[in-house]
């Protein structure tokens, strides 16, 4: 069966050397109950994405969306720009612990840019940025 | 025999002042519309008595979806980035970006 990308993500990050000190071990599928006080976090949400063919359904190419809530401007630019160097440096191979095993073979990051959160009062800083990612299970 | 190729860089230009080229980008317009139009929370957002629905896509000059949001009786008056980036309160919804993978087009922008 196809890996969850969301879930093998979220662990990669969540036990990343470069992530854990920014965040600790703050990264979320889902926007925690209480945001304000989980922040600094990282949101990883897929919005998108297909498999490569239907038969065989084992190549799958997941659009997700990360969302860099560092708690000021700067920092969440660094903890965006953290995240994308690590995912293309290291997030590619075989990725294993999260519950699912994955085999990692492309990532592709896409735009960047920066947008507060205004649902907040005051509105938070946050950055975006969409990546690409090509994944099969591991076998 | 060789020769040396150049590009005319006007060839677009040139391209896109006939029909043909024409009715392929509005056709893939069309489509990205109504894909567009599938994933705008029109039926499950949470803000969906606050906003008129009717409203939400727009077609650009070109016939390729544009998304604006106002909110009624709210000084507040922009809320697309929220529907298509999601905020604390929503998901990212993101019609246009689905949308734009839905026709096979590749999203380069925010």
């Amino acid at each position: 069966m196809i890996p969850s990308c969301e879930q093998v993500l979220s662990y990669f990050l969540r036990n990343h050397a470069s992530i854990t000190p920014l965040v600790s071990d703050h990264v979320y599928t889902t926007t925690p109950k209480s945001p304000t006080e989980k922040m600094p976090y990282l949101l990883v949400t897929r919005i998108g994405g297909s498999p490569v063919t239907s038969v065989p359904l084992f190549i799958d190419q997941a659009v997700i969306q990360f969302d860099c809530y560092g708690g000021n401007k700067f920092a969440s630019e660094t903890l965006a720009h953290t995240a994308r160097e690590v995912l293309t440096t290291d997030f590619p191979g075989f990725q294993t612990g999260s519950g699912s095993d994955a085999v990692i073979t492309a990532v592709d990051i896409g735009a960047m840019f920066y947008l507060p959160d205004q649902a907040l009062e005051p509105p938070k800083p946050r950055y975006l940025f969409d990546a690409t990612i090509t994944l099969h299970p591991a076998y | 025999m060789s020769g040396k190729y150049i590009e005319n860089p006007a060839w677009v230009g040139q391209l896109m002042r006939t029909e043909k080229p024409k009715l392929v980008l509005y056709a893939f317009a069309e489509a990205y519309v109504k894909t567009a139009s599938r994933n705008v929370p029109v039926h499950t957002g949470a803000t969906q008595e606050d906003f008129d629905s009717n409203k939400i896509l727009k077609k650009s000059s070109h016939g390729f979806p544009l998304m604006e949001v106002n909110f009624r009786g709210n000084d507040y008056p922009h809320i697309w980035h929220i529907i298509e980036y999601g905020s604390v309160n929503n998901p990212a919804y993101a019609p246009l970006r689905k949308g734009a993978e839905g026709v096979g087009l590749s999203w380069q922008g925010a």
